[in-house]
């Protein structure tokens, strides 16, 4: 273990995680506006090309943008090493992300040709700027947990993923560029799937082993589950390049996945259930509604295709991949920002106290920066998204009842989450006055 | 022969364990019991805190040479803990559930993630680094053992 780097004092600024949580609301709120006025034909496909943006504003705005924002905070936590320079790395990747997100959405809509180029151009420097910042922590030999090999294997998945989503692009786009069997269906298969369940789904599954057990106080992670299953998952996923996802091998191989990640939902439903604290927390009935619903997708999953037919109009794959993302990535996300939005507020007012400790008088506790019973609103608000997502999968033209329901929540996600930074301000106002 | 990692993780989740009682019965509405487990649970910290901050840092501090790094950060934190402690109590001596609640939850966050870093980096580092482990955690035993001085 080398200590020569470690600072566990190495908080980034409190503007470095929020300027992704609030734009990430603020993308799911767009993304409702966009669906409100989209019609009903965007969900016919998940080949859609306005489906193809709503799809890319949830994984790269909302889910990636959260996820990134973590990070920043949660390696010196557990690494005990902060990313270097992270104002400037904040900074840059964060706008080059916001900026590439929508111009990669707008490009899926309107065809253009220079909005693709500024897509590819700025997800790419963008993506490739963040990792090398975060692998450059990574790479140091930090504490030997299985949470930083699980955070490892999940990088490694994300730079495969952004790597296929730039050659995507550059084909359609740069051409005559040949790039041979990247044009095959199969490929934007294996992007979707890494990018779902390697880079989101193994973080969080890394993320959980560690915050479960300490934050919710409840048992930990079997150690077989913790030791082998990130590394099992990314092995697993990385047989679809032998094997195509259309095949049936590749078809094997997936299903292996869903069983993989249905065993990990169970255990931390059952490492919930032994919890000992009796005070209710949303952000549990969150992640139990997130274990819930990847075990009934898993089990969509095993139906035949017929099923699908008279209920969902044979879309399968949409129903599945709407579930996983929304009922499941989306879920835990805001579960992790019902804590860490917060605790983050209340860490950084306290570090200024340290020196004063009068100024302790005007410090709000983490109850007051984020009321239990706006949390427990915004869980309700996801149960009526989700429900009327489902409905509209089911019946299409209850697509803008969705878009409203979502509109609501994240329009409320956005209020906590500057509520929060308001009395962050307020509070600092106040103990700068003290010191 | 149990290591210093493995000892102080288990008086960690001892703490937790007193902790957990403590708010578990103002959620119940039981004062008098929170009263008496919050005493176990802070009498408990207050030695854990005392035993890092007078024996097993300066040890570290000594063995690596680096003083104002991870062991400040550390005593920083404990000062943190001890001040939410202290708003804790105030909560019980007035049976202000809402207050109570909303101090442990902060205190709860605030714990697991100092705990994290020292289970995963501090604990083995210093296991590794001083000269005699052994002696060390004797010596931090012994201290776990004896009754609060402040």
């Amino acid at each position: 273990m080398n200590i020569a780097n470690l600072s566990f004092s190495a908080l980034p600024p409190i503007s470095v995680p929020f300027r992704y949580f609030i734009s990430a609301a603020i993308f799911l709120i767009l993304t409702g506006f966009l669906i409100l006025f989209s019609g009903e034909a965007v969900w016919l496909s998940r080949w859609h090309p306005t489906m193809l943006a709503i799809t890319h504003l949830f994984t790269l705005g909302f889910i990636s943008m959260v996820m990134m924002g973590a990070i920043y905070q949660f390696l010196p936590v557990i690494g005990g090493v902060g990313i270097a320079n992270v104002r400037m790395v904040a900074t840059i990747s964060h706008a080059l992300h916001t900026i590439g997100t929508l111009a990669l959405s707008w490009s899926f809509i309107v065809p253009n040709t220079v909005i693709s180029v500024i897509a590819m151009l700025t997800l790419g420097v963008g993506f490739t700027l963040y990792v090398c910042a975060v692998a450059n922590v990574l790479i140091k030999k930090l504490s030997q947990g299985q949470t930083i090999i699980g955070m490892r294997l999940a990088m490694l998945s994300l730079v495969v993923v952004v790597t296929f989503g730039i050659l995507f692009l550059a084909q359609k786009n740069l051409m005559p560029i040949e790039l041979g069997a990247i044009s095959d269906k199969n490929f934007t298969d294996i992007h979707a799937l890494l990018g779902g369940f390697g880079w989101a789904g193994v973080l969080i599954l890394a993320a959980s082993l560690q915050i479960i057990p300490m934050f919710h106080v409840t048992p930990s992670f079997p150690k077989l589950l913790a030791k082998y299953m990130p590394a099992a998952l990314i092995a697993l996923l990385s047989l679809l390049f032998v094997f195509k996802p259309s095949s049936t091998n590749g078809q094997v191989v997936i299903t292996l996945v869903l069983v993989m990640y249905s065993i990990f939902n169970l255990t931390f439903l059952k490492l919930f259930k032994q919890r000992k604290r009796k005070v209710v927390d949303t952000s549990i009935q969150f992640w139990q509604f997130a274990g819930i619903s990847f075990i009934a997708l898993t089990c969509l999953h095993f139906l035949p295709d017929t099923w699908f037919l008279e209920l969902f109009a044979g879309n399968k794959a949409l129903l599945i991949s709407g579930m996983f993302i929304y009922f499941f990535l989306v879920s835990i996300i805001e579960a992790m920002l019902l804590k860490i939005t917060p605790f983050l507020t209340y860490t950084h007012l306290q570090t200024l106290c340290l020196s004063n400790f009068t100024a302790m008088a005007h410090l709000p506790h983490m109850h007051e920066l984020l009321l239990k019973k706006h949390g427990r609103w915004l869980f309700y608000l996801h149960l009526c998204s989700c429900s009327t997502l489902i409905s509209t999968l089911a019946f299409t033209q209850l697509y803008q009842l969705f878009a409203l329901t979502m509109l609501a929540e994240f329009s409320w996600l956005l209020f906590l989450i500057l509520r929060c930074l308001h009395l962050y301000k307020q509070s600092l106002a106040k103990i700068n006055n003290c010191v | 022969m149990t290591s210093i990692p493995e000892f102080m993780t288990t008086k960690h989740r001892e703490c937790d364990e007193f902790f957990i009682a403590a708010e578990n019965a103002v959620a119940d509405n039981n004062w008098s019991l929170a009263k008496q487990t919050f005493s176990q649970f802070s009498e408990e910290l207050e030695l854990h805190l005392q035993a890092e901050e007078t024996i097993l840092f300066p040890e570290f501090e000594q063995a690596t040479g680096i003083t104002q790094g991870p062991t400040q950060v550390m005593r920083g934190e404990h000062q943190q803990m001890r001040a939410l402690v202290a708003d804790l109590l105030q909560a019980l001596g007035t049976d202000d559930k809402e207050a109570y609640i909303g101090a442990s939850e902060t205190l709860m966050v605030l714990m697991q993630q100092h705990n994290m870093k020292e289970e995963m980096m501090l604990y083995p580092m210093t296991q590794q680094r001083v000269p005699a482990p052994e002696a060390l955690l004797a010596s931090v035993v012994e201290h776990c053992q004896t009754p609060v001085s402040s």
